[in-house]
């Protein structure tokens, strides 16, 4: 039997085969109609055709989504005599890509000691290198994107030169709570991680207790003017936009001296965040691209004394 | 050295609004592309173009890393800018929703040759117009 939280998750993928010529008034239909995305392939069976797969939820169906679709279909039928649309298919989906993804999620070394492991993979450490456990269930991060690179490699070099140890540390957004553990790993005392996303709060903490690391850090949907600062470090991976919003309240956690890793920065957007920050009375220290994808930027704020 | 590709995905997303779920998730999900870290590049790169529709070109890459590519807005958003309209007929043989003079339909197949197949202006004129005619907006002298 379904269970009614099973039922949430179920999709209807709506395939229609058009011509070509096509493509761009249905695509902006169905985007608008569904207020979401389009899936457009070649179709498999002729090179004139594309296949577009649209995606309702039984909300869609209830609201009568899908007879506006098909009465769209009649009409382009109508005006395009010689051309072809037609709907081929529906087919149920379940909410389960999340997972399809992880059997290609491999261990990965991300500094010079760090390396990040899913759960479900072996690994043999070297002598020297510190394993961070990750089952991100549908969290943001396990270390392969720049942007989570980029702080890693800058905690590890901190770590190196004996600076995070007793370090009280804040991470905004942990999303897998990757950032949060690396730095209880490194030798922070205490990390408070946050995240808006209930979906990750629950996916920190347990990546939190399964790297043994939970007597140091605590993971909480708590809004972030309501932690008790202030942080000897701060870690923010998000993106522009809402590093921007939250410049006061982040800005407010940092202690005197203290220092402020922004990441999810591509590198034209540098200017927006420092006289964001700027504002704020902070300032910026450095400017680090990533090794692979210099696109991405790590900026390292730091509080006046 | 070139890394070998696995698959190309082709999608038409709202500017700064992809998410975990369909067409996303499950088309990036079932070529073992981590979506997460594409939700978090799209949304980055299109951030500026709130409200636009923007085709985006994936290349998934042996080892599951991927790139891709942003394509110019397709020609039913150019339209509906011209148009001055929000949103298309969803009946558009008996209800016409705007116009667009004979002029703007030139100037949108001319920002638009470069991705259209067109073999001229005429026929890339001809291509927006059957859009145009797709969307309930009507093409005037």
């Amino acid at each position: 039997m379904i269970s009614k939280e099973d039922k949430k998750r179920l999709w209807v993928e709506l395939s229609i085969q058009c011509s070509k010529e096509l493509e761009e008034p249905l695509c902006d239909f169905l985007i608008s109609e569904l207020s979401r995305g389009v899936l457009v392939e070649e179709s498999p069976d002729n090179e004139d055709m594309l296949l577009i797969k649209a995606y309702l939820r039984r909300e869609d169906l209830e609201s009568g989504a899908f007879q506006a679709v098909e009465t769209y279909i009649e009409e382009l039928c109508l005006l395009h005599p010689h051309a072809t649309v037609s709907i081929e298919g529906e087919r149920i989906i379940h909410e389960d890509w999340h997972d399809k993804w992880k059997r290609f999620f491999k261990p990965l070394r991300v500094g010079r000691r760090l390396v990040v492991k899913p759960t479900w993979e072996d690994y043999i450490p070297g002598p020297d290198e510190i394993v961070i456990e990750m089952d991100p269930g549908r969290a943001f991060g396990v270390g392969s994107h720049a942007s989570t690179r980029l702080i890693l490699q800058k905690l590890e070099k901190m770590s190196d030169a004996g600076l995070i140890k007793n370090m009280r540390v804040l991470d905004v957004g942990t999303g897998s709570g990757i950032l949060a553990i690396s730095a209880a790993r490194l030798g922070a005392r205490e990390v408070i991680a946050i995240d808006i996303d209930l979906d990750a709060v629950e996916t920190a903490r347990k990546n939190v207790h399964l790297n043994n690391v939970h007597e140091q850090v605590f993971v909480s949907n708590a809004p972030l003017w309501e932690i008790e600062g202030p942080f000897d470090l701060v870690l923010a991976n998000i993106d522009r936009d809402s590093l921007l919003l939250l410049s006061k309240e982040l800005s407010a956690q940092v202690a005197s001296n203290g220092l402020l890793l922004l990441s999810g920065i591509l590198d034209h957007q540098a200017d927006g965040i420092e006289k964001g920050f700027g504002n704020q009375g902070l300032k910026l220290v450095s400017v680090v691209p990533d090794e692979k994808d210099s696109r991405w930027i790590l900026m390292e704020f730091q509080q006046g004394s | 050295m070139a890394k070998k590709i696995a698959g190309y995905i082709k999608l038409q997303i709202p500017a700064g609004q992809a998410s975990p779920s369909p067409p996303v998730g499950p088309a990036l999900g079932q070529q073992g592309v981590n979506i997460m870290e594409f939700v978090k590049a799209f949304n980055a790169k299109t951030a500026d173009q709130a409200g636009m529709i923007i085709p985006v070109l994936i290349t998934v890459y042996a080892d599951r890393s991927f790139s891709f590519v942003l394509k110019t807005p397709p020609a039913s958003v150019l339209l509906k800018k011209a148009a001055g309209i929000e949103k298309g007929s969803g009946v558009p043989n008996r209800d016409k929703v705007g116009k667009v003079t004979r002029a703007q339909v030139e100037e949108i197949a001319k920002t638009k040759m470069p991705d259209l197949t067109a073999a001229d202006l005429n026929a890339a004129m001809r291509t927006i117009e059957g859009t145009a005619r797709s969307m309930g907006i009507e093409v005037v002298d």
